[in-house]
């Protein structure tokens, strides 16, 4: 680093002074006085670099070091200023930077040949012409296909976009497929999106319930966040409720295996017991609590139930009764309902996909609050449910900037006449521009833009940005892979290298991913995290937000009123210090002014409605991310909170309430417990199909293996999917170790080997195969029956029958 | 008695029941075996020097796995050849109270150390990858050899070089997948991630001064891991007897992430060009 102390300064003044909006409207314009720290220049090291980035993997929010020369990724190191990994990773975080220099990227973009059918090189111009003239043509036919894993200022981009200027509420992330039931089960329950409570419970509780989860696998940062502890001296206890025996049950103190969907029934028999000894913490559910059953017709929000008729219908899930549904003792029954009984003991509830890809995943998400907030083990430091996410910005970009067919930025919802006006008045628009109609979740959106327009398929083109449909939708014959026969509808991807989707792209666009962009993400505990670019994208790799910029720009030249504000400026105007427009749509000046920070403190104009106030992009810079609400204190200083809605952790609640839900759906301050019963999932196990299905993820790949299977270390050691099956099965249709068998269900089919005894044991009559293999997708199988709320569909169980291929292999 | 009945018979103490004729020839087969099981030793020692070629980016392959000690599954006892294990019969562990031998590594031992190093890490820093099957869920097995380190002729296990962490495979994947021995159908793996071996130089004031580490000291606290008695030679410390590393030895502040480089480094971050290299 050849440059002075004096020039950095002058460098990092300039550029931090160089953001800020252009708006008529005054409460729009960012602040463009910062201080930034100053900061002695380090000794030298020759050749490596190093700079902060959140990993680019799952939502636990691992900070890492980026060790950087030449312009290339050359080393990693666990972050030791973070607070969520304290400078530990796991094997993916390591490797991270592997991702980015696998042979295949991405580095023109390319269109279909109608003729050959072949993917060829364009420029960029002609590329960013022929997706706007593609919009242009039917500006209400396009959809835009999002990702838990845009960065803020991305998502935040294509939702103004979408609701902003094309009017169009299609738009639906990945995320609906990951944490749906999440969302509508904290909004249900607490009035207000995303979890109250933070990582820093996993280093208090007594005890820790995985409700369906296996964190040792697939947040082991989290998991060894908990188990580390005992090696310190300190006692916490596991319980392990879920369907197969994993990683994360060889270290539980309790295992309690369930049949498959039974989760509602086990959770329901712990508020049984709770009240039918009268040991329910009376105080808590009298002064935060009210009690609510579904409506007719059902709605998210349901109706209101006296706790006499809750008592009631709750009566019948005694440990006797839900043991012959769960397959549970009931002695473990008893166990559970005796933990929450005990007011001493510190009980955190965690979970992931198990609760959320459900069917009932509203149903189960209410259930789990609702024995945390009935037992008072709620809001203290150690006790209370945290729900996990998958995506790193699963939280951020999804659920805050909310970029979900329904959903406006800061928790509003297209429906709401007071949130439209509000976001228009934000974004400077005419009244009346946002459409009122929610658009299409996720399923019914590829449900439409896989059927024909003739018969009623009025999706036509649609955008897909960071993620991988084509392998992670669920049956994927009928939601992606019917595309194929359709020649009047077009897909643009934006992707780094080919994968499942590009194969049915008729426009690729070459992305550029993590430290090749700026970016900002938010984690599964509210925490923001921001990082600069590091290195130059490879070729012609470009960011994804600028590509958003870019064709909405194209789409304004060519006369689409909606890409201009109430004054006819560009909705994507940036403005330099003086006031000059720049012109960021244009990809050689994007990089002239910190078009993540313009964005972003845009946006953060929209997170206070909800009280989500995440920090100043400037705190961010200084910060290993900071949890929202981020609120200034009497000293000047921005203070992050860490468990909502408790007195003294949270500033907006009111002195002397101990506990406050302030966004109650009932209006006061009241959460709600819920009365959720127990019914059958929609496919079962029956003659013909005798097994249940599980998929997931293992420890090397994160979710489709487009990024991990590129990395040798990884790759390596879990190169191909595999079935896990339980050892007496096996015996029984003779199969044995390595032998392949086909996985058959009513929607499709897959040849796999058979893994017993291995990384997972599943019981008698369940099958498990993850999901990362391109070249073996298990989603061919996999059934699209959804959770009646959130819309996420269920991964976890289906019906299949498991036929041998060989016989037995030569010992 | 005519002839040999078992290999005990081949013993000088049975010579005396042998005419001079037949004993020559059974000399002979001797000395023949004798050569050619050197032979094939020979071999077998000078493939295993191949195998070991110093290239950073070579991969374990699974015919370098065979030379590690495998248990035989049950059904493969009845044929298994016991070859793989030939070069560990009568392993020379060093006994307890051996006084620790002071060896001074030269600098090709080192080079060739740090090479074997790399072999099994994508970076240096990295965690590595574990070249042998492996219990798929408990830790326990591992620490049956990594908590103290084993050393047995080549074959070693290092000490674990950080505290002990409940869950291994976090971090340490097998390198290749032993048990279904799964390969994956595409060569989807190629990447040209290329990671520094050397993250930075060790420096000595003057000749004779204490190197400083040219390494971070995060999750590699328990020097004796690599530098200890079971350590590879050329990284082993000429004074295993000194206790407290770091009274002469100096770490990075840099690498040990007590200095940010946050704000310095990426001065021009945001006016940077995108087709221009950064600036060094």
């Amino acid at each position: 680093m050849s440059l002075g102390r004096r020039e950095f300064i002058k460098a990092a003044a300039l550029s931090a002074a160089s953001a800020s909006i252009a708006t008529q409207s005054s409460s729009l314009s960012a602040s463009s006085t910062v201080s930034l720290p100053v900061v002695e220049e380090p000794p030298k090291i020759p050749g490596v670099k190093w700079d902060k980035a959140p990993c680019r993997f799952c939502g636990t929010g691992c900070h890492v070091m980026v060790g950087v020369e030449n312009d290339k990724v050359v080393a990693i190191a666990g972050d030791q200023k973070a607070a969520v990994n304290k400078g530990l990773l796991c094997v993916k975080g390591y490797h991270v930077g592997s991702i980015l220099y696998g042979i295949d990227r991405l580095t023109t973009p390319l269109l279909r040949n109608q003729k050959t059918n072949e993917l060829e090189p364009i420029s960029w111009d002609n590329a960013i012409d022929i997706a706007a003239k593609r919009i242009m043509q039917a500006p209400e036919r396009f959809a835009f296909y999002g990702s838990g894993q845009w960065t803020i200022p991305e998502g935040y981009a294509a939702q103004k976009f979408m609701k902003g200027g094309l009017a169009n509420n299609h738009i639906d992330p990945n995320a609906r497929l990951c944490m749906a039931s999440a969302v509508t089960g904290f909004l249900s329950t607490y009035g207000v999106d995303e979890p109250a409570s933070c990582y820093d419970d996993l280093d208090h509780a007594d005890v820790v319930i995985l409700w369906g989860n296996n964190p040792a696998e697939m947040h082991p940062v989290l998991f060894s966040r908990i188990v580390d502890r005992r090696s310190k001296g300190e006692t916490v206890k596991l319980i392990d409720i879920g369907t197969r025996i994993t990683r994360t049950s060889e270290q539980s103190d309790h295992v309690m295996l369930m049949n498959p969907h039974t989760d509602l029934a086990i959770a329901n028999c712990i508020i049984q017991q709770l009240i039918s000894s009268d040991r329910y913490d009376k105080e808590f559910a009298e002064k935060h609590c009210n009690f609510r059953q579904d409506s007719d017709p059902a709605g998210l929000f349901g109706a209101p139930m006296s706790f006499d008729a809750y008592v009631k219908e709750i009566k019948k899930y005694t440990p006797e009764y839900v043991e012959k549904i769960s397959g549970v003792s009931a002695s473990d029954l008893r166990l559970l309902g005796e933990l929450f009984a005990d007011p001493s003991k510190k009980i955190v509830s965690l979970w992931c996909m198990g609760m959320n890809q459900h069917t009932a995943g509203t149903a189960i998400n209410n259930l789990v609050h609702g024995v945390h907030l009935i037992s008072g083990h709620w809001g203290k430091p150690g006790d209370g449910p945290q729900s996990l996410t998958g995506q790193p910005s699963a939280c951020g970009t999804v659920r805050e900037v909310g970029t979900l067919a329904h959903a406006l930025p800061g928790g509003r919802i297209v429906k709401k006449k007071e949130h439209r006006e509000q976001c228009e008045k934000l974004w400077n628009l005419p009244e009346n521009r946002i459409n009122s109609k929610p658009g299409y979740h996720t399923v019914k959106m590829f449900e439409q833009f896989c059927t024909p327009a003739a018969t009623g398929g009025d999706i036509d083109c649609m955008f897909v940005q960071v993620t991988n449909p084509g392998q992670s939708l669920p049956n994927t014959h009928k939601l992606f892979k019917a595309k194929s026969k359709l020649k009047e509808k077009f897909l643009i991807v934006a992707e780094v290298y080919p994968n499942a989707t590009t194969t049915l792209a008729d426009l690729v666009l070459p992305a550029a991913m993590w430290v090749e962009k700026n970016g900002i993400f938010g984690n599964s505990e509210r925490r923001t995290q921001q990082w600069f670019r590091q290195v130059n994208p490879p070729g012609e790799a470009r960011d994804d937000c600028w590509m958003t910029i870019a064709i909405a720009h194209r789409l304004m030249e060519l006369g689409h009123p909606g890409m201009k504000d109430r004054d006819g400026n560009f909705i994507f105007r940036v403005n330099d210090d003086d006031g000059n427009e720049v012109p960021a749509w244009k990809w050689e000046h994007y990089y002239d002014i910190n078009v993540d920070r313009a964005l972003f403190s845009e946006y953060r104009q929209f997170t206070f409605l909800k009280h989500k106030d995440v920090a100043p992009y400037d705190e961010l810079v200084k910060s290993r991310g900071m949890r929202w609400p981020v609120i200034k204190d009497e000293n000047g200083n921005w203070r992050e909170t860490r468990w909502r809605f408790v007195e003294g952790a949270d500033k907006y609640v009111e002195k002397g309430k101990g506990f406050q839900f302030y966004h109650s759906t009932t209006k006061d301050d009241k959460a709600q417990v819920w009365w959720r019963p127990y019914a059958d999932p929609p496919e079962m196990p029956d003659n013909e199909y005798p097994f249940w299905l599980c998929t997931g993820r293992v420890l090397e790949h994160w979710h489709t293996g487009t990024m991990t299977r590129r990395v040798k270390q990884l790759a390596q050691a879990m190169p191909h999917t595999y079935l896990e099956m339980n050892a007496s099965d096996a015996a029984r249709i003779g199969v044995g170790q390595g032998d392949q068998v086909i996985v058959e269900s009513r929607r499709g089919s897959l040849k796999l080997p058979v893994w017993i005894d291995g990384r997972g044991r599943p019981p008698k009559g369940s099958v498990f195969v993850p999901f990362f293999d391109e070249l073996n997708q298990i989603n061919d199988v996999t059934l699209h029956a959804y959770d009646p709320f959130s819309k996420q569909p269920d991964y976890k169980k289906c019906a299949v029958r498991i036929l041998p291929v060989n016989s037995r292999k030569e010992l | 008695m005519s002839g040999p009945q078992t290999p005990k018979d081949g013993h000088s103490d049975h010579l005396p029941q042998y005419n001079h004729g037949r004993l020559g020839h059974i000399i002979l087969i001797c000395c023949i075996a004798t050569a050619f099981i050197g032979f094939i030793a020979g071999i077998r020692g000078e493939q295993k020097n191949t195998n070991q070629q110093h290239n950073p980016n070579h991969q374990v392959t699974h015919q370098q796995q065979d030379q590690y000690p495998l248990a035989p599954r049950y059904e493969m006892i009845r044929n298994i050849s016991l070859v793989n294990q030939t070069h560990l019969k009568n392993p020379k562990s060093p006994p307890k109270n051996e006084p620790i031998q002071i060896v001074v590594g030269t600098a090709q031992q080192k080079s060739e150390a740090l090479d074997q190093r790399a072999e099994l890490r994508a970076y240096q820093g990295a965690p590595p990858v574990i070249p042998h099957k492996i219990d798929q869920r408990r830790a326990e097995s591992c620490m049956s050899c990594h908590s103290q380190g084993l050393k047995l002729e080549q074959v070693i296990a290092p000490q674990m070089s950080h505290e002990y962490f409940n869950n291994c495979t976090q971090c340490h994947v097998e390198s290749t997948n032993f048990i279904l021995n799964l390969r994956s159908t595409a060569a989807l793996s190629q990447n040209d991630f290329t990671g520094k071996t050397t993250i930075a130089e060790s420096t000595r004031a003057w000749e004779g001064a204490p190197p400083t580490m040219p390494h971070a000291t995060h999750m590699r606290e328990n020097c004796i891991s690599c530098h200890g008695p079971t350590g590879k030679s050329g990284l082993r410390s000429s004074h295993p007897y000194r206790q407290n590393c770091t009274q002469c030895h100096a770490q990075s502040a840099v690498l040990e992430q007590r200095l940010s480089h946050d704000e310095s480094s990426f001065p021009l971050r945001m006016k940077r060009k995108p087709w221009e290299l950064p600036n060094d």
